[in-house]
């Protein structure tokens, strides 16, 4: 029996192993994987960098809201 | 250390230590071990790409041929850091593989992988049982030790302040790209990356086909780029211009 290191995973499915959703069987075949894949990790490194940057954006887009908010609240109950 | 570390190749100081943490004679040889250094490759590169035999890998480790270690190396030295760094940070790492390989290269000599071809899945197994006993450890020393200064390793995740600028910035850009969207749109991303519902959950609540649902993330993430790449063209265009006018008022 041989393995072949060709098959790679698709950006989704790595996506989904980054994000902990992937079901064990589908971890474990990723998983293994990875384990002989240069490429398959360099894009799951990728895909943990971009989930990282979306939660900060979110987090930086809502407080961001939340000042504007406050802001024109303020300036609303001044101008009255 | 940073997460470039994860493309470490092993040395020879690395293959000399599992060597001798085998206690076997037959890897004892100076020669031997050289060997396995020298012809050493990534599965990455011409050579050790394409397909192995994985039933007459086992069978050579299981014989103590030196060749069937280098093979080993070569296919999980790279997968095998990059497991356990990612988990567990890029402390004592070596040792850490070190340890993994020692165990691997033991159970198939002493004949406990019965099926070759499940090799892979063994080898995913031994990592996976290395990082929760090392988690444990931890969740034990610091349940047990947590008054004393020391004997509580945790990973250190943090960034240096090149690689945070980098990254503060990138969240700049994807903040425009949110603000870019609608608001529904916006919602859909929060609920798969914040939130980490399904695709199907997602469709289903906010009525949604599949197509649609892959089309937007995928857009996002083009937009990302798009923005990133003009920033960074930006960048170099400024950069030019004050060099040319520092020329000029030299």
């Amino acid at each position: 029996m041989n393995v072949d290191f060709g098959s790679h995973f698709s950006q989704d499915a790595l996506e989904l192993y980054a994000l902990g959703v992937l079901s064990e069987h589908g971890c474990s075949d990723v998983e293994e994987h990875l384990l002989i894949c240069p490429q398959c990790q360099t894009q799951l490194e990728a895909a943990d960098e971009y989930i990282r940057v979306v939660r900060t954006a979110h987090v930086l887009n809502s407080s961001r809201a939340q000042r504007v908010s406050h802001a024109s609240w303020d300036a609303a109950s001044e101008s009255l | 250390m940073e997460r470039s570390a994860v493309r470490k190749r092993f040395d020879e100081s690395d293959v000399r230590s599992l060597v001798a943490g085998l206690g076997a004679a037959e890897f004892a040889g100076g020669a031997d071990v050289a060997a396995l250094v020298e012809n050493r490759c990534e599965p990455s590169e011409p050579g050790c790409k394409g397909e192995v035999d994985l039933q007459n890998l086992v069978a050579r480790i299981h014989r103590g041929e030196v060749s069937g270690m280098e093979d080993l190396y070569k296919i999980f030295a790279q997968g095998i850091r990059f497991f356990l760094c990612r988990h567990l940070g890029p402390q004592e790492l070596n040792d850490k593989i070190h340890d993994t390989f020692v165990i691997v290269v033991q159970a198939i000599r002493k004949g406990d992988l019965r099926e070759p071809e499940r090799l892979m899945g063994f080898v995913r197994t031994v990592v996976r049982r290395q990082i929760a006993a090392h988690i444990d450890k931890l969740v034990d020393s610091r349940r047990t030790e947590s008054d004393l200064d020391v004997g509580v390793r945790l990973a250190d995740v943090r960034r240096n302040p090149e690689q945070n600028a980098a990254f503060e910035q990138k969240a700049e850009f994807m903040v425009s790209v949110l603000d870019s969207l609608s608001e529904r749109d916006r919602e859909i991303l929060s609920r798969f990356y914040l939130d980490e519902q399904s695709q199907e959950e997602i469709c289903k609540a906010m009525n949604l086909s599949e197509t649609q649902f892959r089309l937007l993330k995928s857009r996002a993430k083009s937009r990302f780029g798009e923005l990133g790449k003009k920033k960074l063209l930006q960048r170099r265009m400024d950069s030019i211009s004050m060099r040319t006018s520092a020329c000029c008022a030299n």
